[in-house]
C-alpha cells in the first residue's frame, strides 16, 4: 500500500511541473502585470515603473523567471504580488476559509444525496422518486448565483419579517464582531448557513443522480438477488450489499468534486462575499499577478491529487476485491 | 409503462410549478416597486448641506469599499480610491473639496488659516491649530509637513514613490516658527493649484521610527515601505478616528481618536467593508449590515435601491466624466478633418438618452474637456463637435478632398479610410453602448468601426506593446485641481497624455496656467487650451459620470461628494439621527 502511495505520488511530480511551467507561460503572456499601474493618474516616474518591473522579475527571461519561482518554492518563498501581498501569507487563509464553507456544505450534500439516491432506487417510478428526479434535475439546471441571490432575498425577508438579523448576506462574520460565547455561535451559524445551503444544494443534485443510477444497477446484480434468495433481511441486503458497491463511482465523483471545491466555490464565494480560494483566483487574475496564479495552481495541484489518490485508496476499502500494489 | 410516463410528467409540471413559485415570488418582491423606478426617497437638497442633522451619540456605521486596500501611504504612487476614503477619517489635508465640485474649503479643525501672502515669489503660509495633536499626543507641526516636502520632492528623494511631485519641486524653503505652529513655504515659480500641496500630512515623528534617518534612503524607506504597512495597518491619527483593526480583504474598523481636537464625533465606531460585488451592495444594505453604499450606478441597481424602505439616495454629478479619445500615433486618426468629422457626427444627446440618461435625469452633454458644469471655470467650447450633424460632418470631409466611394470613404489620395478601432474596458455595457452608437454614426460617414474590448486601460492607452487602438472610449476622474491635472493630460509628452496629442500653443497655454495664482487666469488660459482641442479635434467629451450614494434614512451628514475625497470627506460628522 505503502509502496503504491508513493508511486503513485512520483507520477504526479512530472505532471505538476509541465502543467506549471504551461500555465506560467500562459499567464505571463496574458498581459502586462503592470497594465493599472501605467495608466494611474498623475502618472508614475519611470523610475517606479523600473523598480517595479525589477521587483516582479519581468526583467528577466520567461525561463528564469519561471527558475526563480520553482526553487523559490522549495525555500517558502511564493514570488512577488502585483498587489505586494505576502503570497504564503495569504493563501493559507483563504484556503481555510474555503474548507469552512466547504465541509458543511459537503457533509450535507453526501447525506442528502445518500438518502435522495438510496430512497430513488429503492422506490422507482413512485411518486417518491419523481418528486427527488424533478427536485434534482431543478437543481442541476439553476445556476448557483441565481439560486443564491434568491435565498438571500428570502432571507432578508424573514429578517425583516421577525424583526431580528438572523441571516446575514456577506462574509464570514460580523464586524465588529459580537462579544460573547453565544452571540459569537449565532453570529456564524447566521453567516454560514446561506452558503451552505446553496453549496449543499447544488452539489448533492449530481451526486444524488449517481446514487440513484448505482443503486439501482446494483439492485439488479446477481449477488444482490442472490443474496435476497437467501432470505437475508431487506436492510443488510440493501446496506451491507448493494449500496456498499454503488458508491465506489460517487466515491470518484465526489473526490473530483471535493478538489474543485476546496480550489474554491467562486460563485458562491462570490455572492456571499468570502474570501477563499475563489475569490483569490479571481483577484489574480484581474491584476495579471502571475505569482498569485501560480500558488493557486500549486495548490490546487496537489489537493487534485491528493483527493484522487484518497478515492483510490477508498476504492480498495468499499471493496475488497480491489488490491492496490 | 404508460401510467409511469403520464404520472411522471404530472407530477413534474406540479412540482416544477410549486417550486418555481417558491423561489420566484419572494424574489419579485424585493425588486423594484415599478418599470420607471420610485425617486420619493431620492435626497435632493443643496450639495454641500444635504441630509443635514443632529447625531445622537453611539452606533456604528459601515461604508462599503469596492476594493482591498494594499497600500495605506495616502501620498503613495500606485494606491487606490479606497485609501483616499479611509484617510478622509484618519489623516488630515489642508483643504477639502466640497461636494458641490467648486469650494475649496479650508479644514478648519487642522488649521487656522492658510494664505497665499505673495506672489513673488509665491509665499504660504500655513498656521496650524495649537490644539492639533497626533493621536500619541505630538503636537502636528511644520516637520509634519517638512516630511511631506521632501517625500514629494525629486530632488531631495528622488527613490520615493510618490503620486504627485508637481508644486514641490518648486519649493525653495519651509521654515516653522511658533513652536512649528506656524508653516512658511516659498516657492522658486508660481504654483496655482496651491491648495493641493500637502494633502494630507503624515506624521514625521512615526517616519523616524518607520525609517527616516534624514538621508534619501531613510526618507524612500518611511515612505515606500514603512507608511504602506504591508500585512498591517496605521497605528496613528490625525485626524476623528483611529484604526483599531484591519483585516485584508474584509474590514478596516475605526474608533474615535481619543485626543481628536476638532469637532467632536458621535459614533462608536466606523467600519469600512471591503464588497467587491457590487450586486451584493443592495442586499447587504438591505439587510442592515451595511449601513452607506456607493455604487457604480446601473439602472437595475438604481431600481433596486428606490425599492428598499428606510433608505434614501443621492444622484449627483461628480467630476468622473466619460470621453472619446483619439490615438495620434496612428495613421488613420492624424487628420483632422477626418476627427473632425467623426466627432461631428457622433451624437452625444442621443448617446446619453441610451445610456445614463435612463435613470439619470441630470445626465446632460458635458461641453468641456477641463471643467464641469458645476465649477465657474466651465464655458462651451465644443462648437459642432458632439452635435450628430452628420451634413456638417459630411461637409467638413468634401472640403477637406474625402469621397465616398460606394459605401466606403477615400481619403484625398485615392487610399480607403482602413476600418477604425475603437476599444472600451470589457463588461463596461455603458461604454459598449457608446462605441456601438458611435460606430453607427461614423458608418454614415463610411467609416467602418470595429468595436472591441480591452481588459486593462494601462495596457491599452500607455506606450505598450499592444497600444492597438484608434479610438478609446474611457472614463476620467477629474479633479478641483485642474492645471496640475491637464497639464499632464494634454501637454506633449506629458505623463497622461494617452493620445499623444502635441500643440505648441496648448503647451504654452498650459505652462501660463501653471503658473497663474488668480483662479480666473487659469480659467482663461485653460479655457484656451479647450477651443484649441475643438480645433484640433482632440478628444470629444460625452457627460458626466452620475455618483450614487445610498444610506440608510437615519443617518445624518451623510452626504455624497463626487470629488477625490468621496463622501467620506466629512467621516467625522457622520452619525444616527436622534
Amino acid at each position: 500500500m505503502l509502496a503504491y502511495v508513493l508511486r503513485r505520488l512520483l507520477h504526479t511530480i512530472p505532471i505538476i511541473l509541465v502543467g506549471s511551467f504551461i500555465t506560467f507561460v500562459m499567464v505571463s503572456a496574458s498581459g502586462d502585470p503592470l497594465g493599472d499601474l501605467l495608466a494611474k493618474q498623475p502618472p508614475v516616474s519611470p523610475a517606479i515603473l523600473a523598480a517595479e518591473r525589477h521587483r516582479l522579475r519581468l526583467d528577466l527571461p520567461l525561463l528564469e523567471q519561471y527558475w526563480r519561482w520553482l526553487t523559490g518554492i522549495f525555500r517558502g518563498d511564493w514570488g512577488p504580488s502585483v498587489t505586494r501581498v505576502d503570497i504564503g501569507h495569504e493563501i493559507w487563509p483563504r484556503l481555510l476559509v474555503s474548507v469552512r464553507l466547504v465541509v458543511l456544505a459537503v457533509l450535507l450534500a453526501l447525506l442528502l444525496a445518500l438518502v435522495v439516491g438510496v430512497i430513488s432506487a429503492v422506490r422507482q417510478y413512485s411518486w417518491v422518486d419523481y418528486l427527488f428526479t424533478s427536485a434534482g434535475f431543478l437543481l442541476l439546471s439553476m445556476p448557483a448565483f441565481w439560486l443564491a441571490i434568491l435565498l438571500k432575498q428570502q432571507a432578508i425577508d424573514v429578517n425583516e419579517a421577525t424583526g431580528s438579523t438572523l441571516f446575514y448576506t456577506v462574509g464570514d462574520a460580523s464586524i465588529p464582531p459580537p462579544t460573547g460565547f453565544w452571540p459569537t455561535v449565532s453570529d456564524i451559524a447566521g453567516h454560514i448557513v446561506l452558503p451552505t445551503i446553496v453549496l449543499a444544494l447544488t452539489t448533492f443534485a449530481p451526486w444524488s443522480r449517481f446514487v440513484r443510477s448505482s443503486m439501482v444497477e446494483v439492485q439488479q446484480s446477481d449477488y444482490v438477488r442472490l443474496a435476497r434468495a437467501k432470505g437475508l433481511p431487506r436492510r443488510t441486503v440493501l446496506v451491507r450489499h448493494a449500496l456498499r458497491t454503488a458508491l465506489i463511482p460517487l466515491t470518484t465523483v465526489v473526490a473530483m468534486d471535493l478538489a474543485v471545491l476546496f480550489s474554491g466555490a467562486v460563485i458562491t464565494e462570490t455572492v456571499f462575499q468570502w474570501r477563499g480560494m475563489g475569490s483569490f483566483l479571481l483577484s489574480a487574475v484581474r491584476d495579471k499577478d502571475i505569482y498569485a496564479v501560480m500558488a493557486w495552481l500549486l495548490l490546487v495541484s496537489v489537493i487534485v491529487v491528493l483527493f484522487n489518490l484518497v478515492a483510490d485508496l477508498l476504492y480498495a476499502v468499499l471493496d475488497r476485491r480491489i488490491r492496490l500494489g | 409503462m404508460w401510467e409511469h410516463s403520464m404520472g411522471y410528467r404530472k407530477h413534474s409540471r406540479t412540482l416544477v410549478g410549486v417550486l418555481a413559485a417558491v423561489l420566484v415570488v419572494p424574489a419579485c418582491g424585493g425588486g423594484a416597486a415599478d418599470g420607471g423606478g420610485n425617486t420619493t426617497n431620492q435626497v435632493k437638497a443643496e450639495a454641500n448641506s444635504a441630509n443635514s442633522g443632529t447625531a445622537k451619540q453611539g452606533g456604528t456605521i459601515t461604508y462599503v469599499l469596492e476594493r482591498n486596500i494594499l497600500d495605506w501611504n495616502p501620498l503613495g504612487a500606485d494606491i487606490g480610491v479606497a485609501t483616499q476614503l479611509v484617510a478622509d477619517a484618519y489623516d488630515p489635508a489642508p483643504f477639502v473639496t466640497l461636494p458641490d465640485l467648486k469650494t475649496i474649503e479650508l479644514n478648519s479643525d487642522l488649521l487656522v488659516s492658510a494664505e497665499q501672502t505673495s506672489t513673488s515669489p509665491q509665499t504660504l503660509v500655513y498656521k496650524i491649530n495649537p490644539k492639533a495633536v497626533w493621536n500619541d499626543g505630538t503636537p502636528i507641526t511644520s516637520a509634519d509637513f517638512d516630511y511631506v516636502w521632501r517625500a514629494s520632492d525629486p530632488r531631495v528623494c528622488p527613490k520615493c514613490e510618490a503620486a504627485s511631485t508637481m508644486g514641490y519641486d518648486a519649493i525653495t524653503s519651509l521654515v516653522g516658527t511658533d513652536d512649528g505652529k506656524t508653516v512658511t513655504v516659498t516657492l522658486s515659480k508660481p504654483f496655482g493649484d496651491w491648495k493641493a500641496l500637502f494633502g494630507p500630512i503624515l506624521p514625521a515623528h512615526v517616519a523616524k521610527k518607520l525609517g527616516d534617518d534624514g538621508t534619501p534612503e531613510g526618507l524612500a524607506k518611511s515612505f515606500n515601505d514603512g507608511f504602506r504597512y504591508k500585512d498591517s495597518f496605521p497605528d496613528w491619527s490625525g485626524g476623528p478616528f483611529m484604526f483599531k483593526s484591519w483585516v485584508t480583504n474584509q474590514a478596516a474598523t475605526l474608533v474615535p481618536n481619543p485626543r481628536w481636537y476638532g469637532k467632536p464625533t458621535t459614533l462608536d465606531s466606523l467600519v469600512f467593508r471591503v464588497i467587491t460585488d457590487t450586486t451584493q451592495e443592495v442586499p447587504a444594505l438591505q439587510n442592515n449590515e451595511v449601513q452607506i453604499i456607493n455604487p457604480d450606478p446601473q439602472v437595475d441597481l438604481l431600481r433596486n435601491v428606490q425599492a428598499l424602505s428606510g433608505v434614501k439616495y443621492q444622484l449627483v454629478e461628480g467630476l468622473r466624466k466619460q470621453m472619446i479619445l483619439p490615438n495620434m500615433n496612428n495613421p488613420a486618426m492624424q487628420d483632422v478633418a477626418l476627427r473632425k468629422a467623426l466627432f461631428t457626427a457622433a451624437d452625444v444627446q442621443q448617446t446619453i438618452a441610451k445610456t445614463v440618461g435612463q435613470f439619470s435625469e441630470g445626465a446632460k452633454p458635458l461641453r468641456n474637456r477641463i471643467y464641469v458644469p458645476q465649477q465657474p471655470g466651465y464655458k462651451d467650447n465644443l462648437g459642432t463637435l458632439g452635435t450628430g450633424d452628420i451634413a456638417k460632418a459630411k461637409s467638413i470631409l468634401s472640403d477637406a478632398g474625402y469621397k465616398v466611394d460606394g459605401d466606403k470613404l477615400v481619403d484625398p489620395k485615392g487610399a480607403p479610410v482602413p476600418t477604425l478601432t475603437m476599444r472600451y474596458i470589457q463588461n463596461n455595457q455603458i461604454l459598449k453602448t457608446v462605441c456601438e452608437l458611435f460606430a453607427a454614426n461614423a458608418k454614415q460617414l463610411g467609416v467602418t468601426v470595429d468595436v472591441q474590448t480591452t481588459d486593462s486601460i494601462g495596457a491599452t492607452v500607455t506606450h505598450q506593446p499592444g497600444k492597438d487602438f484608434d479610438l478609446f472610449a474611457m472614463g476620467w476622474i477629474g479633479q478641483t485641481f485642474v492645471s496640475t491635472q491637464y497639464s499632464q493630460a494634454f501637454m506633449t509628452k506629458g505623463g497622461l497624455n494617452f493620445g499623444g496629442y502635441s500643440s505648441a500653443k496648448v503647451d504654452e497655454l498650459l505652462t501660463k496656467a501653471l503658473g497663474a495664482t488668480e483662479e480666473s487666469d487659469v480659467a482663461g488660459y485653460l479655457n484656451g487650451v479647450d477651443a484649441q482641442m475643438t480645433e484640433d479635434a482632440y478628444i470629444l467629451p460625452l457627460y458626466q459620470v452620475p455618483d450614487l450614494l445610498a444610506y440608510k434614512a437615519d443617518l445624518v451628514n451623510v452626504r455624497a461628494n463626487g470629488t477625490y475625497f468621496g463622501p467620506p470627506y466629512n467621516a467625522g460628522q457622520w452619525g444616527i439621527g436622534g
